[in-house]
């Protein structure tokens, strides 16, 4: 006679509290269990998901250089937006509490495991400088939404030359728990590394959608994404802006040669980060076992005015 | 402060009527009771009147009071600060992983009891204790663990597997 299963008989709250103290991979690993288990194990995956948004005291940290302006140019802060899979209108008011909105769609009961894969985590990126402020920002952030969207965004210069069909910028994506000052990281988790290719057709065909006005919808939204790996873990979402390159050329004393491929110069405004939700997710994972390895005894090489 | 008398007395009866003499203290490391103490003073407990536990039969019981014997002393938990963290890890004090060393059947119940008694950090360890007996198995391996019947059809099986590539690393 087969003796009923035991952890089968606690009800679901008691099996969400065992299954929350488990690494996600033991909890996809649980989906396959039985019909019960899976149904909990899912749960607890959602809800796990759903805490990516606020992550915690962690950051994502942006870094998007030229190869050769690595060193000077600054790494970028990224804001939480929203979670919604790719090309979904964004949510109807963010002017609200910005995450509680954005999450709804999540929360419906058709939410499966299957919609994990596609779902994107979008940012917002700031430039890290004023990042002794951020935390004041964010905490007006709900009361004064549309101030903190005038905010500049930050931009990016690229010049192609003639000939050059495309240029390029390495992204590298990382997820972080800042220590006591701006700058000290207590962990680490690199999310993605790749080079994103701006190509000279692309900028030009983004740049044309710019000025009409077209970006933004939910139809557009893919094409102004250059990803930064082929499995589009992380992509960038910009606006793009011609700028006035044959009078700026003049003036430096440039001789310009007709030719088909001009030198140009776009302005790429950094619209979003996408970065695959899972993703974060499986980070948050690995920087938990990190954070426990080392809490206690950190090793911080500094100086210190005291 | 020190106190001369001897240590206030509380009474509590399992399911199948026995009754278990504990030190207030003691018995207090269950929100439940503590709070049931302050609502009705110990006055009304005696050993004739004693707390009725209906959920929880006499060997868990005893298991259980063992425990906050045991944890008598414990600071009042911080609540929920740097929960996070702490929530993910798995580790288990030395004391508390040989009181888990108990057969399935108890150990669920512990874990039943200790949340129906509202005394959160064993419920704490015995989810712990659970977790750890999850990780790092396959799924067969736990249907073994937990006698569990795999009432997937291949179909479904298959279907998971999946939706789960996205956990794959590539």
């Amino acid at each position: 006679m087969s003796r009923l299963s035991l952890i089968e008989e606690l009800p679901n709250e008691l099996l969400l509290s065992i299954f929350e103290r488990l690494p996600t991979l033991s909890l996809v690993g649980l989906t396959l269990v039985s019909h019960r288990i899976h149904a909990v194990a899912t749960e607890a995956l959602k809800l796990r998901l759903l805490a990516t948004a606020h992550l915690g005291r962690h950051e994502i940290l942006l870094e998007c250089y030229h190869p050769v302006a690595k060193v000077t140019t600054p790494s970028l802060a990224c804001h939480a937006r929203s979670i919604r899979p790719l090309g979904s209108s964004p949510p109807p008011s963010p002017s609200q509490s910005p995450l509680g909105s954005s999450l709804r769609p999540l929360e419906s009961a058709d939410w499966g495991l299957a919609d994990l894969g596609s779902l994107y985590s979008h940012f917002q990126l700031e430039v890290t400088d004023t990042h002794g402020a951020s935390g004041a920002a964010d905490a007006d952030a709900d009361a004064d939404a549309d101030a903190g969207r005038r905010a500049p965004k930050p931009t990016h210069r690229v010049f192609m030359d003639d000939a050059d069909w495309f240029s390029q910028l390495c992204a590298s994506t990382s997820i972080v728990r800042q220590g006591p000052r701006p700058g000290i990281f207590l962990s680490h988790q690199a999310i993605g590394e790749g080079v994103v290719r701006v190509w000279r057709d692309w900028a030009a065909e983004a740049a044309e959608r710019s000025a009409s006005g077209t970006t933004g919808g939910a139809a557009a939204e893919g094409l102004d994404v250059l990803w930064a790996d082929v499995h589009q873990t992380v992509g960038l979402r910009f606006t793009v802006q011609k700028t006035d390159t044959e009078t700026a050329l003049e003036e430096w004393g440039h001789i310009l040669v007709s030719t088909e491929n001009p030198p140009v110069e776009y302005i790429l405004h950094y619209e979003e980060l996408l970065v695959r939700t899972t993703k974060i997710l499986l980070a948050m994972d690995k920087l938990a076992v990190q954070e426990v390895a080392n809490s206690g005894k950190a090793i911080v090489i500094a100086s210190y005015q005291v | 402060m020190a106190d001369a008398k001897p240590a206030p007395k509380i009474w509590v009866q399992s399911n199948d009527s026995a009754i278990i003499e504990l030190d207030r203290q003691v018995a207090e490391r269950s929100v439940l009771i503590k709070n049931l103490i302050e609502d009705i003073g110990d006055e009304g407990i005696t050993a004739q009147n004693p707390i009725p536990i209906p959920n929880v039969n006499e060997a868990v019981l005893r298991k259980v009071v063992e425990w906050c014997e045991h944890h008598r002393n414990d600071p009042p938990q911080t609540q929920d600060d740097d929960n996070d963290a702490r929530k993910k890890t798995t580790e288990i004090e030395e004391w508390d992983q040989k009181f888990m060393q108990v057969d399935q059947e108890m150990l669920f119940e512990i874990i039943l009891a200790s949340n129906y008694l509202d005394i959160k950090p064993l419920l704490d360890v015995g989810c712990k204790t659970v977790a750890n007996m999850i990780k790092g198995k396959s799924p067969e391996e736990i249907r073994k663990t937990f006698n569990i019947t795999n009432d997937f059809t291949p179909e479904e099986e298959e279907q998971i597997r999946r939706e789960n590539e996205w956990a794959e690393d590539r």
